[in-house]
C-alpha cells in the first residue's frame, strides 16, 4: 500500500487509531483458524462516517478491506488473506439503547455479546443467541456469522432476533435496513442477507435486535448411555415427543474420558455417550415436560438419569459440558472443531461415520454435539508440526463433508465458511445458487474489495 | 529453530503451540478490556512472542512496550482452556528483552537499590526527605503516574525490622513457631501492617522469628526480566528461610508470597538450576490470612453489637488469589469481625491496575484499569476496602481522593483493630 494512502487513512481515524507497525500487524494476522496473513494497516474507527470515508478511499484505490470483531471465528473469516486494511470495530462498543417496552436493543458492533446479555437481564429480558464464545465475541461478529449457541435449539439463531442494521457498503454508501418493528415486509429482506455474510457485503456499524422476556425457571437433566445408538436415538425421541428443551448436548466416550483425565469430575468413563438437557419456561409446565423426557430416556435404555435438585447441582452437571472443550484442547497442541450438521434423525448415522473416518486415518476425534438440532462438533486433535498427521487430519475433514451432505445435512451449522470451508461450497450449492450469490456479491462489491479470498 | 536465538525451556516453547488462538483470554485481560486492541490481549502477546522466536519480528520499543504493558496478573493463564502458562512465557520473554532495553535510568536505579538491603534503607531515608521536599515545593496536587503526591504513603522514619526484636516469644504457652518474611513494603512503608501481624500472631501464641538479614524477595526484578540481578537476593533469602527451623513462613505481602511459593521455584527451574531447596521453602510459605483463618476461634475478637455494621469490601490481589490460590481465608476473617459487613464488589479478583512501576510506565492503561476497579468499589457503598497486598493498597488509596472518604487497609489491620486488649 502506498505511503500517501496510509497517511490518508490515518487522517480519517486519527493517528492513535491507525497502526502499521509489524508487531501490531501480527496481532491482526489471525483468528481462531490456522491460516495467517498480515494486513498492511489496522484501523480502529469510532463512527459510521469514518468507516464510510475509509471505504471511499479503499474503493478508489481498490484495496482489500477485512472487517473484524474479536477474531474468534474458527474458519479464517477475519484473516486478511489478501492483505490491505483491517477495520477493527472493537472501539465502537456502546449499547445505544435498551427499550424494555418494545423489547428491543440498539448496539454498536463492538459490544460484546455477554455484556449485552448482562444489561438486558438486569431488566428481566433475554437476548437468546448465546455462542460459547459469548464472553468475547462482538455483536458485529455474531451478526456477520449468524452465530448460534446451545439455546439455539429452542430459541433460534442470530438472524431470528435481528430487526435492523446500518451497513457501510463497499463504495462508502451507508445502507439502513429494517427497523424497530417485529414485522417488516417492506422490500427485500436486506437485513437477513447481510446477516451471515461474513463481511463480504458491507461493514455493520449499528444493530437493532429483538429481546424476549427471561424465562422464569429452568431445570437440568443428565442421562448416561452404554450404547451411543441409544443416546442419539433418545435425542430424536425427545425432539419427537413435543417438548423443546432450551439445550440438548451430547458428549461421546472419547470426550468424557478426556474430561476425566484433565478435570476429574467423576463422570462415568464406561459409557458411550452422555446427554445434558436444559429445560426452561414456566414452573408449572416444567414438571410435566421433565416427566415426558424422563420417559423417552428410559425407553432408550438410559443407564442413569440425574435430575438436578437445585441450581447448584445444575451448575455442577453443566460443568462437565463446559470442561469438554478445554479437555480436548489440552490433549494435543492443535484442535479443529468441525461443524457438520445433519437432520436430527440422522444423528446416530453421522456420529458412527465420524468415528469410523477418524479411526481409518488414525486421527483422534472426540464428538460434542448440539444434538437437538443435529449440529455436530467433531473435535479433531493433532500436532500441526507433524506433517504426516496434519495431512491425515485434512483428509478426515474432507471426507466428513460429503458424508454429511449425503445424509441431507450441511457443511457448517454455525461456524461459517471463511477460508476453511470455501472449497466445499460447490458440493452443497448448485450452480444456480452459486451464480445468484456471485451476482449479489458483484452488485454490492463490484471491485471485490470486501473480505476477498473468502467464500464468494 | 530458525529465527531469533533464545534459549527458552522446551516446556515453554511447546506452550506456544498449545495456544490455538481461541481468544477466550480477552475476557479477563485488564489491558485488553481498557484498550480493546489485540496486541494488548494475552493471545496477541503470545502470538507476537511466537513470531519473534520464529524470527519474523525484531526487538523494538514497540515489542518492549507490548510485553511490559502486561500486568502479569495471571488472569489469562488461570482461564486458558488450553492450559497455556502465559505468565511463564512472558517472564522468560522479558529476560530476552532485558538484553535490549530502553529502560529508563530511573528504573535501573531502583533495581540497583532493591538488590542491596543497606542501600535500600539509605535510599528510603533519602526518599522520605525527598518526598516531603517534593510535596512542599510542587504542591499536593502534582502527580507521580496517576497518583497525587499527597496520596502516596509516607515512608517510615525507621525500618520496621530494625525496630522490632529478631525473635518474639509469646507470653503464655507457645503454640507454634513461624518465620515472618516482612517484604520491603512492611519494612519501609507500611509498618502498620507489620505491627498488626505481630499482635495477631502473638495472640495466637506464636513464637515469631523476623530474620533481620532477609532481603527483597526480588519479584520486582525477575518479573521485569532482570533475572541475573535477582539471583543473589533469592539465594540469600533461601539460605535464611531454609536454615531457621519453623512450622511456617508467614508473609503479609501477596507479591512476596507468590514469589516464594511459585515464582522462584519456577524461575530456577526455567534456568535449569536446582530447585529442591526453593521447593522445600515454598511448601512452608503461607499468607498470614491462611494461618489466622484456621485458628480464628482462638482470637479474642470484640463483640460489637450496637449500631449499623460498617460496610467493607474486599479486593483480591492478583498475587494472592491466583499467585497463591488464597481467596476464602481473608473473607472468612472479615466475616468474623463483628461490627462490619462484607459486601462483595463486582470483579473483586480483577487487577487494580498498579503493581511495580506499572502505573508510572503505562499511565493511560493503568488509569483505565484502576478506574474500572474504583467504579466497582464505589458501587458497593463500602467505606473500607480490605486487601492483602501493599501494591494494591498503594494503587487504590492513591486513586481514591481525600473527600471520597474510603479507607484502604490490609485485612490484618482490620482484624487487629477488632481484638480486645485483654488476653484470653
Ligand atoms: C471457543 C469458541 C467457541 C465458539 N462457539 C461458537 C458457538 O457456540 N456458536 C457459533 O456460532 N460460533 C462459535 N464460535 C465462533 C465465533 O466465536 C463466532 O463466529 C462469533 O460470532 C465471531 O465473532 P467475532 O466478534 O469474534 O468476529 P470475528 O471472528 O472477528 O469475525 C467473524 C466474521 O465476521 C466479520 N465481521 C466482524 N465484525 C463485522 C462487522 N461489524 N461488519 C461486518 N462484518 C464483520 C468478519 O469479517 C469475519 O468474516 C466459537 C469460537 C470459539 C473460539
Ligand atoms: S485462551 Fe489460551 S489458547 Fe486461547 S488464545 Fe488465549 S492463550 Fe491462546
Ligand atoms: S497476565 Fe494479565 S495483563 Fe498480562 S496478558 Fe495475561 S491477563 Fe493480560
Amino acid at each position: 500500500m502506498r505511503h500517501e494512502t496510509k497517511k490518508e487513512l490515518e487522517r480519517i481515524v486519527g493517528p492513535d487509531k491507525a497502526t502499521d507497525s509489524p508487531e501490531h500487524l501480527v496481532a491482526y494476522s489471525y483468528d481462531a483458524y490456522t491460516e495467517e496473513r498480515r494486513p498492511d494497516i489496522v484501523l480502529f474507527p469510532a463512527t459510521t462516517e469514518e468507516i464510510s470515508a475509509i471505504m471511499k478511499v479503499a474503493h478508489r484505490e481498490t484495496i482489500p478491506v477485512t472487517p473484524r470483531g474479536a477474531g474468534t471465528n474458527l474458519a479464517g473469516e477475519s484473516v486478511p488473506i489478501r492483505g490491505g486494511i483491517v477495520v477493527c470495530l472493537t472501539k465502537m462498543d456502546k449499547i445505544l439503547s435498551i427499550d424494555a417496552e418494545s423489547l428491543t436493543a440498539t448496539v454498536q458492533p463492538g459490544v460484546i455479546n455477554l455484556d449485552l446479555q448482562r444489561e438486558v437481564e438486569k431488566l428481566g429480558m433475554m437476548y437468546p443467541p448465546d455462542p460459547a464464545s459469548w464472553a468475547v465475541a462482538t455483536m458485529g461478529g455474531t451478526v456477520a456469522t449468524n452465530a448460534g449457541g446451545p439455546r439455539t435449539l429452542k430459541y433460534g439463531v442470530t438472524k431470528d432476533y435481528l430487526l435492523g442494521l446500518i451497513v457501510v457498503l463497499a463504495n462508502g454508501d451507508v445502507l439502513k435496513t429494517g427497523g424497530r418493528t417485529l414485522k417488516n415486509v417492506t422490500g427485500y429482506n436486506l437485513t437477513t442477507l447481510i446477516c451471515g455474510s461474513e463481511g463480504t457485503l458491507g461493514i455493520i456499524t449499528e444493530i437493532i435486535v429483538r429481546l424476549i422476556p427471561k424465562p422464569p425457571a429452568s431445570r437440568t437433566i443428565r442421562a448416561d448411555f452404554m450404547k451411543l445408538e441409544d443416546c442419539s436415538d433418545a435425542v430424536a425421541a425427545i425432539m419427537a415427543s413435543g417438548s423443546v428443551p432450551a439445550s440438548l448436548e451430547l458428549m461421546d466416550r472419547f470426550v468424557v474420558k478426556a474430561v476425566e483425565r484433565s478435570f476429574k469430575l467423576g463422570l462415568p468413563t464406561d459409557v458411550e455417550g452422555i446427554l445434558l438437557i436444559q429445560l426452561d419456561g414456566a414452573e408449572e409446565t416444567l414438571g410435566r415436560e421433565i416427566k415426558q423426557i424422563e420417559k423417552s430416556l428410559i425407553d432408550k435404555n438410559a443407564r442413569n438419569i440425574i435430575i438436578a435438585k437445585d441450581s447448584a447441582e445444575a451448575e455442577r452437571l453443566w460443568l462437565a459440558r463446559r470442561a469438554a472443550g478445554p479437555a480436548m484442547m489440552r490433549m494435543r497442541p492443535n484442535i479443529i472443531t468441525e461443524d457438520v450438521t445433519v437432520p436430527v434423525s440422522k444423528l446416530t448415522a453421522m456420529i458412527r461415520k465420524v468415528t469410523e473416518i477418524g479411526e481409518r486415518h488414525r486421527i483422534q476425534v472426540g464428538i460434542l454435539a448440539h444434538a437437538g438440532d443435529g449440529n455436530l462438533h467433531p473435535c479433531i486433535v493433532f500436532d500441526k508440526r507433524d506433517d504426516d498427521e496434519y495431512k491425515r487430519v485434512q483428509a478426515v475433514c474432507e471426507e466428513l463433508i460429503p458424508e454429511a451432505l449425503a445424509l441431507g445435512g450441511t457443511l457448517s451449522g454455525e461456524h461459517g465458511i471463511g477460508i476453511a470451508k470455501a472449497p466445499f461450497l460447490k458440493f452443497e450449492m448448485d450452480t444456480v445458487a452459486l451464480s445468484v450469490m456471485q451476482g449479489i456479491k458483484n452488485y454490492f462489491d463490484p471491485k471485490g474489495i470486501l473480505n476477498p479470498g473468502k467464500f464468494v | 529453530m530458525k529465527g531469533n536465538k533464545v534459549v527458552f525451556p522446551e516446556s515453554i516453547t511447546d506452550d506456544l503451540h498449545h495456544c490455538f488462538k481461541c481468544g477466550m483470554c480477552q475476557q479477563v485481560c485488564p489491558t485488553f478490556k481498557v484498550t480493546r486492541q489485540e496486541y494488548y490481549a494475552p493471545r496477541g502477546r503470545v502470538q507476537i512472542v511466537k513470531h519473534y522466536l520464529e524470527g519474523d519480528l525484531e526487538l523494538t520499543p514497540t515489542l518492549e512496550h507490548i510485553l511490559m504493558s502486561c500486568m502479569l496478573c495471571d488472569a489469562c493463564a488461570a482461564l486458558c482452556p488450553s492450559g497455556v502458562r502465559v505468565d511463564r512465557l512472558f517472564r522468560n520473554m522479558r529476560v530476552e528483552l532485558d538484553k535490549y532495553t530502553t529502560k529508563k535510568l530511573g528504573k535501573k536505579l531502583v533495581f540497583a537499590i532493591l538488590r542491596n538491603g543497606e542501600r535500600l534503607r539509605k535510599a528510603s531515608r533519602l526518599a522520605r526527605i525527598g518526598q516531603k521536599f517534593l510535596v512542599d515545593t510542587l504542591g499536593t496536587n502534582s502527580k507521580m503516574g496517576n497518583i497525587p503526591l499527597a496520596r502516596l504513603p509516607r515512608i517510615t522514619s525507621e525500618s520496621f525490622r530494625q525496630k522490632v526484636p529478631e525473635k518474639i516469644t509469646p507470653e503464655g504457652k507457645r503454640s507454634g513457631r513461624v518465620i515472618y518474611f516482612t517484604g520491603c513494603a512492611t519494612d519501609l512503608i507500611y509498618d502498620d501492617v507489620g505491627h498488626a501481624v505481630l499482635r495477631i500472631l502473638g495472640r495466637l501464641g506464636m513464637e515469631i522469628v523476623i530474620p533481620r538479614d532477609q532481603v527483597c524477595c526480588s519479584a520486582p526484578l525477575f518479573l521485569s526480566g532482570a533475572v541475573k540481578a535477582s539471583l543473589p537476593n533469592i539465594f540469600k533469602n533461601l539460605d535464611i528461610l531454609d536454615r531457621v527451623d519453623a512450622d511456617a513462613i508467614v508473609v503479609d505481602c501477596a507479591t512476596c508470597g507468590a514469589a516464594l511459593k511459585k515464582g522462584i521455584p519456577e524461575l530456577l527451574e526455567d534456568l535449569g538450576l536446582d530447585t529442591e531447596r526453593a521447593r522445600r521453602v515454598a511448601k512452608k510459605v503461607k499468607d498470614v490470612s491462611q494461618i489466622v483463618s484456621e485458628r480464628l476461634d482462638e482470637l479474642p475478637i470484640q463483640e460489637n453489637l450496637s449500631g449499623e455494621p460498617l460496610a467493607v469490601t474486599y479486593h483480591d490481589p492478583c498475587h494472592l488469589v491466583r499467585g497463591m490460590g488464597v481467596a476464602a481465608d481473608p473473607r472468612k476473617i472479615l466475616s468474623r469481625i463483628s461490627g462490619i459487613k462484607l459486601v462483595e464488589m463486582e470483579g473483586s479478583s480483577e487487577c487494580c491496575g498498579g503493581g511495580g512501576y506499572y502505573q508510572f510506565d503505562n499511565v493511560d492503561i493503568s488509569a483505565g484499569i484502576t478506574s474500572r476497579k474504583k467504579r466497582n468499589i464505589m458501587a458497593t457503598g463500602a467505606h473500607i476496602v480490605a486487601t492483602g497486598c501493599p501494591g494494591c493498597r498503594l494503587t487504590l488509596r492513591g486513586n481514591i481522593s481525600e473527600d471520597e472518604n474510603i479507607e484502604v487497609l490490609h485485612t490484618m489491620q482490620l482484624l487487629s483493630r477488632s481484638l480486645t486488649n485483654k488476653r484470653t
